[in-house]
């Protein structure tokens, strides 16, 4: 036990117990009362006087109890602390849970205050400032300092603050934690926890370092709503992990799907289709508004029945009422000509906004424009490129192609958005798409090799887009080139001696080559190969986002398509902030900071693909009700620890209760004396 | 506490009401004791005379009257035997009544309640031709009114008791000695006090047995006295004498006092018991009404 305010109490005590020994020693001043005989009363004065023993130390006795009481009293304004076994922790490490059921409001609050309220109490009453006469008291040993470090996590774990025992800049750092609307992953954060308990972690001496090897072991302490779907992780040996549980708010809707895409028969229409799903305990009711680019275009009205347990069957409804599931499905058909965003918003409030809308893209109904350089002897190529949905596709052989040069680039850009070359490679190529058929672009990194002949394809990727639904089992190839390919290059497809198909992306220009001639193999004949010719047109044409999935999650990564002229495009968040980001030599811009749900525009960026929408539909973030399971890790049951523990919990109610039980006490022994 | 003075009391103080006097009527004083009087009166005496009751025969001796020769006898025996009528005369009653300072306390007040026990007591004596007499004591016997006789001196007893002062200390021993060295005759002697005498009362007492009296004793004490109302740290004045004692009241203290009066008050019960002497203890919460027509009339005292 240690004290807080050791020095303040001492200056009370040294006037405060002067004053009581001075007021002990006054006589007391009595009032006068007339009685008519003061007989019976000097008798029953000297009765009590003769039958109680120890009529001398009472008087003592009452003194000694409330110099008792000042003790315990004064002893409670020192602020006396307790170490639990938790400030003797050598090292300490909160993991605090910041992703979209966190945001869940508590209140006035939400989760995550919650949670950072008390990871700053937990870390404040590590390390606390002790007096420097009780460090002298206790012999010169002090106590080790407690190392905390803090890690926020999401589907992405960061480091808030490595091991410090700075409290104030812990605080800070905690307050300053922000949300996200990620998923809740504790892999990665324990893997980082335990990446730095090994080390010393960055500001760490020497012995530190060697302090905290294996048999240092640190104690984590994870803060969290407890809905922690992927837990399949330990912690090593030795360290324990405790959790504090926040939040106990239930009541919440969200879409838990949503999908919007053109259908691929009429282009001009947009099919929505999106899942709503209720995980509060009461049914509700609520509308279901769509809006295109802001404008309200349908509402429907919802009636959801209360959260069932998992994987229960909406309850039998009597013949009268349609039975109401916890779940409903939605499908919507708009009218759309151009690109749009779609958003779905639930009008009702509940305890988690986030998942209350959802956002998709929509490109405007576009068809390529193809350009087709071949020698034009082989008709069934020409009828495959007839039969895709083109806005044009001329066919030029390349005699025509060198001398129409000037015309097929616009500002050293294609004017076309896919140029397949069958068999023929031209020295230079604007910025643009290429689809080489049996040959090999002119690029530097790419080398050319000995012919390779009468092979089948060992092995291809099936879950690129280009080769979705493409079966390459039955295909062989009377002759091949192979080639030697820089180390950035794609390989989709590989035969015996290499790579036979393949995708590279270089200074604006995207190349998917195929090594061999589709007449010198097998494919021509298949349905595979039409597959594969409507599959590269569209990804190197640049509707791949109907192929990409339409949602992306919080904390994915967003591929941003860059004109080839720019240098940088602006990106603006949802919250408003803009970032600017700087393209590759692809052609493509990264940004990875998509931790909240909205809408991410792209100012400069390719028309139609500069918006990207950011959906939490995620089921297990939705339902925010805490689960009543205590959380199981590697087949462990994680302690909990009450939310309002400390690591020094303050006892001073202690001595208040004992001060009052004496001075309970000290009236009763009081009221038993005679005093003459 | 009261000291309000004796004039001005309001009519409900008057000692005592027409309504209850007519009630007082009806009763007589007794005595165990069967006493010499000093006049004819009502009451039996000791003392053969002349009335309509026999008591006795007696020899005949030279010199008794003839008159009361039965006759009848001589002729059947032929011995000459005087016949013996009981003689009826007056009975003393004296009234002690205590007027130290200690009686004027209370509410009701304790000097009041006596006085009016002391006028009912005496009027009921003057109505049956006894001879009342009448004392206040405090440290001595300060005021007496003595030999009383007849119903026309109702309102000269009233007045002398309503005139008497407070004043003060009582001494019983003292006072008992006098009485005992002046008081002629016998008779029943009613002692009104709250006998909270520093002195004992035992001594005083002992004075009053000795005249062989018909001895009865009325403890009146107020609410207060059982019940103090008190609280805190008091330094308690006496009245009678300025004794001072400190006390913190408490509850041990409290009933600590309770269970002293209560053995007080039963010491001086057995004491008066083994005596013979009847006491009686009343509040003057008891209506004084009741104590003379129900409590006075259990113990004998009045008929």
């Amino acid at each position: 036990m240690s004290f807080l305010n050791l020095w303040w109490a001492a200056g009370i005590a040294a006037i405060v117990v002067p004053v009581l020994l001075i007021l002990y020693f006054l006589k007391l001043r009595r009032r006068e009362q007339l009685v008519s005989s003061t007989l019976l009363w000097k008798r029953a004065v000297q009765d009590l006087q003769v039958n109680v023993p120890f009529q001398r130390l009472r008087k003592n006795l009452l003194l000694f109890l409330q110099l008792l009481i000042l003790a315990a009293a004064i002893l409670a304004l020192a602020r006396p602390i307790i170490h639990t076994e938790l400030a003797d922790q050598a090292r300490v490490v909160i993991l605090i849970d910041r992703s979209a059921s966190m945001n869940a409001r508590e209140g006035e609050e939400t989760r995550l205050d919650q949670a950072k309220e008390e990871a700053v109490r937990l870390v404040r009453s590590l390390n606390r400032p002790l007096g420097r006469w009780w460090s002298l008291l206790s012999f010169g040993q002090s106590k080790p300092q407690t190392q905390v470090m803090v890690i926020a996590f999401a589907d992405r774990a960061t480091v808030v603050s490595p091991f410090t025992t700075n409290t104030g800049q812990l605080v800070d750092l905690i307050r300053r934690i922000e949300p996200t609307d990620g998923q809740t992953d504790l892999s990665e954060a324990l893997e980082l926890a335990q990446a730095y308990m090994a080390s010393a972690g960055p500001g760490g001496t020497e012995t530190e370092a060697a302090a905290a090897g294996p048999e240092f072991p640190a104690k984590l302490i994870l803060i969290s709503d407890g809905k922690l779907p992927r837990v399949g992780k330990t912690v090593s040996a030795g360290s324990t992990l405790e959790l504090i549980r926040v939040g106990r708010a239930q009541d919440n809707v969200g879409i838990t799907a949503l999908r919007a895409q053109r259908s691929y028969e009429r282009p001009e229409n947009v099919d929505v289709l999106l899942t709503v799903r209720n995980f509060g305990p009461r049914p509700i009711e609520t509308d279901l508004s769509v809006y295109l680019d802001g404008t309200i275009r349908s509402v429907r009205t919802l009636r959801l029945a209360q959260a069932g347990p998992v994987g229960a069957e909406p309850p039998r409804s009597s013949d009268e009422s349609p039975a109401l599931a916890d779940t409903q499905s939605l499908g919507f058909s708009l009218p759309l000509d151009r690109a749009a965003v779609v958003e779905a918003r639930l009008s009702r409030r509940d305890a988690l906004s986030v998942d209350n809308s959802a956002f998709a893209v929509i490109p405007p109904p576009r068809k390529l424009r193809v350009l087709v350089v071949s020698d034009g002897r082989y008709p069934f190529f020409g009828s495959v490129i007839r039969a895709l949905p083109l806005e044009e596709f001329p066919f030029v052989t390349p005699a025509e192609y060198e001398k129409r040069r000037s015309e097929y680039s616009v500002d050293g850009q294609s004017a076309f958005d896919v140029v397949v070359f069958d068999k023929y490679s031209p020295d230079r190529l604007p910025a643009g798409n290429y689809l080489f058929l049996g040959a090999v672009p002119n690029v530097e990194g790419i080398q050319i090799g000995p012919a390779s002949q009468n092979h089948g394809l060992v092995w291809w990727d099936e879950t690129h887009p280009v080769l979705r639904h493409a079966a390459l089992e039955y295909v062989y190839v009377a002759e091949s080139r192979t080639v030697t390919l820089p180390p950035r290059a794609q390989v989709l497809a590989e035969g015996p001696d290499g790579p036979v198909l393949f995708r590279y992306a270089v200074d604006g220009r995207q190349y998917l080559v195929l090594t061999f001639a589709v007449e010198s193999s097998t494919w021509w004949s298949k349905l595979s190969f039409v597959i594969f010719m409507y599959n590269a047109i569209r990804y190197l044409g640049g509707s791949e986002s109907e192929i990409q999935p339409d949602l992306l999650r919080p904390g994915a990564t967003l591929r941003i398509p860059v004109p080839p002229a720019s240098a940088k495009v602006k990106l603006f968040r949802p919250d408003g902030a803009k970032v600017t980001l700087v393209p590759d030599s692809s052609g493509l811009a990264y940004y990875g900071g998509t931790e909240r749900v909205g809408l991410y525009r792209v100012e400069g960026g390719l028309p139609g693909r500069d918006r990207f929408a950011v959906n939490l539909v995620d089921e297990s973030e939705s339902d925010i009700a805490p689960p009543t399971a205590p959380l199981v890790l590697d087949h462990r049951q994680v302690r909990e620890l009450a939310s309002s523990r400390t690591a020094t919990p303050e006892v001073w109610r202690w001595f208040i209760g004992a001060a009052l039980l004496l001075v309970l006490l000290e009236w009763w022994i009081y009221n038993r004396r005679v005093m003459i | 506490m009261a000291t309000t003075p004796l004039e001005k009391r309001s009519p409900d103080q008057e000692l005592l009401s027409p309504e209850f006097m007519t009630r007082l009527e009806r009763l007589e004083i007794l005595s165990r004791k069967i006493f010499v009087g000093h006049m004819k009166g009502e009451r039996r005496s000791k003392r053969k005379g002349q009335s309509v009751e026999f008591a006795d025969y007696r020899n005949y001796v030279v010199g008794d009257d003839l008159r009361f020769l039965d006759w009848n006898i001589y002729a059947r025996l032929e011995r000459p035997l005087l016949k013996l009528y009981l003689e009826e005369e007056d009975l003393n009653v004296t009234i002690l009544i205590d007027v130290s300072k200690s009686m004027d306390w209370g509410d009701p007040h304790k000097g009041l309640y006596v006085r009016r026990v002391a006028a009912a007591l005496a009027y009921i004596g003057l109505v049956n031709y006894d001879r009342v007499n009448l004392y206040a004591y405090s440290d001595t016997l300060s005021h007496e009114m003595r030999g009383v006789r007849g119903r026309r001196l109702t309102s000269q007893v009233i007045q002398f008791l309503e005139s008497i002062p407070y004043q003060g200390r009582s001494n019983l021993a003292a006072v008992a000695k006098r009485f005992a060295v002046r008081h002629v005759g016998k008779g029943v002697v009613v002692v009104l006090s709250d006998f909270l005498d520093k002195g004992g009362y035992a001594d005083g007492i002992r004075y009053l047995l000795s005249r062989d009296l018909d001895l009865y004793l009325v403890q009146t004490l107020c609410p207060e006295e059982l019940d103090p109302p008190l609280a805190g740290d008091l330094k308690l004045r006496d009245v009678e004498d300025d004794d001072l004692a400190e006390v913190t009241i408490s509850k041990p203290l409290l009933d600590r006092y309770r269970s002293n009066l209560q053995a007080y008050c039963t010491g001086l019960r057995d004491y008066c018991v083994r005596r013979g002497i009847t006491y009686l203890f009343t509040s003057t919460r008891v209506g004084f009404d009741v104590l003379v027509m129900a409590y006075l009339r259990q113990r004998g005292l009045l008929r």
